[in-house]
């Protein structure tokens, strides 16, 4: 049984067994993940009706996504497995919402990176459920450049989502992409810089 | 109408009078009585019916044995065979869970059936026998012992830059595994709250087979999960209280959400086996500087005072900054100030003057010290005069020192509790140690200060707070809590 | 121009900012060392309800108070940071917060287009304050703060 949590947009939780999707709890509030995380892993559990001790695998939406919520998810699928000692697969989250246009030819992901800018990655269809192919790494962009960037191609601003996750990592698996890092996509490095002293006179 | 009460000096006169009643001959002075009754180490309960005291029972535990004891019990002989006995003896041991012990011993005469078989239904086990013990008549004493498990708890922290995971089975500490962010945080002269999260979310694996294998324990075996919810960064708060809802649902264990300055407090518990109260307490670091007066740990913690602008660390780091010296500021004045006089400049030791004695006696304010310090080194700079580092920050750290215990001391003197503890990173500095020695002994107040690791943010305390929820009985948080970044001290858990 | 005696003084400057404030405003405090920043933002902090007591940022760069008004009030203080604070990635729920950021003098430009600047002076050696209250942008049209003593 694989549980599939995301937080890059809302909190959800996904319980499936074998690609089949048994269920889906999702708080779409974009705060709130601290107080969320517990009640959607726990309720998408109840609702497919599943114990915790049959976890065989977590899948991890680990961005690119806003940090302090994007940790959240990550942090407990990452204990989570830690303790259970299952496998823990790491998905990009604009790579598994790619799988919802698998049907288009080339086109454009993309998602809130705040300060007013986006994250995204474009992609080339292979075949429906296929994972499309990544054509660019992700990347953060003024909203202008997109088009500039990207000419022609259609863009998809779609949020992910724990469903999104667990699709990709059971395709991933039958693909044989390899989803072992687990670590944040924060695709910025911390915007500080150290800073000269201050007076107090004058 | 039957009740139980704590009983207390005052109830003296009935208790001899039912002590005499009992065991005639063998009955305690009402001197020994009254010693035990006084006594901080024990815990004696009365069984009334009405104003008639008709039962009492009494137990005891020295600090940091991990073990009590059963003094004694009777039951008025016309009150016999209603379970009174039974009723007075599940306090006591309620009462020696909730201090730690991890076994309750006793001793009973051989011929006395009737309480060896109610000991026996409690599940006491006789694990030797003292011949002719009771005299006059050559009675055999049976010794027993009740086994306690005391709940075993794994504490997460990560409310500023050192994520910790500690393991605690009750008051005894079994691991604590900390992991570090400072050196990334030295170039940016202080906590970076992102780059503190970032690094929680890393270390949160290892930091959980570290603490998990120095225990040798399995999860299995965790009874419970403890996580700081606050005070704290926020973001870095966030991604334990993750970590902790996870392991939570993983295994199916009970989650409790802590207070994180509480938890200093209680970090004396894993250094000694019992929490010694009521106390002060003084807990300083870069985030925190606060002043405690605690009677009960998980129910009377009251915030005396704290800073109004600059925790102390923080003070340290800025002065650092304005003496050109790195990140983090506290050991790096400490070197500065080596054959500094710390009497050279007298800088000013904040709201300490006689209009602050009304809203701010127990408050702390560093921002006009940072300010002396740095004004003192912008006149000598700009003047191109040469001023000695050494003797600047031998005053300002005597500044810090001298404002932080004077106002500890006059809480304990106030108060009158003779107890002061000192928790969080600025412990460290060995002139507030000596110096808090020197002042404490002066006045016959009782100094506690941790080891260390047990002094600095570390996922231990957290655990052992856990602990004596569980210990006197609370329910668990549920899943709904998140951080709140200026928990109060009030507030020990969250729900 | 105000000019403001001594911290009480300032904290009740504090009190009369804080009744002009509602969520979703920014106010960017600037002055030297020892200025009196915190202590005015205490003051907006006690006029607002704020849960908590409103200290230094410095070590944490925001602290959030709940407040009895309904906004939060999210206390930043830019002091170690040498370049644009993108104060998103605080994660600052903006539209509902209250956000006082000291040591904002660089960080003007890309917050925001509605600000309100306080700027605290002090002669050396003097007690003596002087604030000068500039609000910025359409939010803070018309509006008034503290005109003179």
């Amino acid at each position: 049984m694989l549980l599939a949590i995301d937080t890059s947009a809302g909190s959800s939780a996904a319980v499936f067994v074998d690609d089949e999707l048994l269920s889906f709890v999702s708080i779409e509030d974009p705060f709130g993940h601290a107080e969320n995380i517990g009640n959607v892993i726990a309720q998408a559990l109840g609702e497919a009706k599943v114990s915790h001790t049959k976890i065989s695998a977590i899948a991890i939406g680990r961005g690119p996504a806003p940090y302090t919520g994007l940790r959240v998810g990550m942090a407990t699928g990452l204990a989570m497995a830690e303790t259970l000692k299952v496998p823990t697969f790491g998905v990009v989250a604009l790579d598994a919402v790619s799988m919802l246009y698998a049907n288009q030819k080339e086109f454009v992901v993309v998602s809130d990176a705040k300060r007013r800018q986006l994250f995204a990655r474009s992609y080339r269809s292979v075949g429906p459920e296929v994972i499309p192919t990544p054509t660019s790494a992700p990347e953060v962009f003024e909203p202008a450049e997109i088009s500039e960037r990207f000419p022609g191609l259609e863009v998809f601003q779609t949020p992910c989502s724990a469903k999104e996750v667990g699709h990709y990592a059971f395709a991933a698996m039958r693909e044989g992409i390899d989803l072992s890092d687990t670590g944040a996509l924060y695709l910025r490095s911390p915007d500080v810089s150290p800073s000269a002293g201050k007076r107090v006179t004058g | 109408m039957i009740s139980t009460s704590r009983l207390s000096a005052t109830d003296l006169a009935q208790v001899m009078v039912l002590e005499n009643q009992t065991f005639s001959e063998h009955a305690w002075s009402e001197d020994s009585m009254a010693a035990e009754l006084d006594s901080p180490n024990t815990h004696y309960l009365g069984l009334w019916k009405s104003q008639r005291l008709i039962g009492y029972a009494g137990a005891a535990s020295a600090p940091g044995s991990f073990s009590a004891d059963i003094q004694t019990i009777a039951i008025a002989s016309d009150e016999r065979g209603h379970g009174y006995g039974r009723r007075l003896m599940q306090e006591l041991l309620i009462w020696s869970k909730s201090v730690g012990a991890e076994q309750v011993m006793l001793e009973v005469r051989a011929d006395n059936p009737a309480a060896i078989k109610l000991y026996r239904s409690l599940g006491f086990e006789q694990i030797d026998l003292r011949k002719r013990y009771y005299q006059p008549g050559d009675i055999d004493a049976l010794v027993m012992r009740l086994e306690i498990q005391q709940p075993v708890v794994l504490g997460i922290e990560s409310t500023c830059d050192e994520t910790g995971v500690g393991i605690v089975k009750g008051n005894r500490l079994l691991a604590n595994a900390l992991h570090s962010s400072m050196d990334e945080h030295a170039k940016y002269g202080g906590v970076v709250p992102e780059v503190a999260a970032r690094a929680h979310l890393e270390a949160i694996q290892p930091t959980l087979r570290k603490a998990l294998a120095e225990a040798n324990l399995t999860i299995d075996q965790v009874d419970a999960i403890a996580v700081a919810n606050g005070p704290g960064l926020a973001g870095a708060v966030m991604v334990g209280i993750g970590a902790a809802k996870g392991i939570a649902i993983a295994n199916d264990k009970p989650i409790y959400a802590v207070n994180h300055l509480v938890a200093h407090v209680g970090a004396d518990v894993l250094e000694r086996g019992a929490v010694q109260l009521p106390t002060i307490a003084l807990l300083v670091s870069g985030g925190h500087t606060s002043l405690l007066l605690v009677r009960d740990l998980l129910n009377d913690v009251v915030l005396l005072g704290e800073t109004i602008d600059d925790a102390a660390g923080e003070a340290f780091d800025k002065v650092a900054r304005v003496l050109g010296l790195p990140y983090p500021g506290g050991p790096q004045i400490d070197k500065a100030a080596i054959n500094g006089n710390p009497n050279a400049i007298r800088f000013p030791r904040g709201l300490t003057l006689p209009k602050d004695m009304e809203k701010h006696r127990y408050d702390f304010s560093f921002s006009g010290l940072k300010t002396a310090v740095a004004r003192h080194v912008e006149k000598h700079q700009d003047a191109n005069e040469e001023f000695s580092v050494a003797d600047v920050a031998a005053s300002f750290r005597e500044a810090v020192v001298d404002v932080l215990l004077t106002k500890a001391l006059a809480a304990a003197e106030e108060f009158q509790v003779p107890r002061l503890v000192l928790g969080g990173g600025v412990v460290a500095n060995a002139r507030l140690r000596e110096e808090a020695k020197r002042r404490c002994d002066k006045a016959g107040v009782e100094l506690r200060i941790p080891r260390f690791a047990l002094c600095t943010d570390n996922g231990a305390m957290i655990a052992a707070l856990g602990a004596q929820l569980i210990m006197a009985g609370r329910e668990p948080s549920g899943m709904s809590f998140g951080a709140d970044s200026t928990l109060e001290v009030t507030q020990v858990q969250s729900f | 121009m105000i000019l403001i005696s001594d911290a009480e003084a300032m904290h009740q400057l504090g009190l009369e900012i804080s009744r002009h404030l509602r969520a979703g405003d920014l106010v960017l405090l600037n002055g030297p060392l020892g200025a009196g920043k915190t202590t005015l933002t205490r003051g907006i902090g006690e006029g607002l309800g704020a849960s908590g007591t409103v200290q230094s940022p410095t070590f944490v760069l925001a602290r959030t108070h709940k407040t009895k008004l309904g906004p939060k009030l999210v206390h930043v203080d830019a002091y170690r940071l040498g370049s644009a604070i993108e104060l998103d990635d605080l994660d600052i729920d903006f539209e509902n917060s209250i956000v006082v950021v000291e040591w904002a003098r660089d960080y003007v430009s890309g917050l925001s287009e509605n600000w309100l600047s306080v700027e605290i002076s002090r002669e050396a050696e003097s007690e003596t304050r002087s604030v000068v209250i500039v609000g910025h942008g359409e939010r803070w049209q018309g509006v008034k703060i503290a005109t003179g003593n």
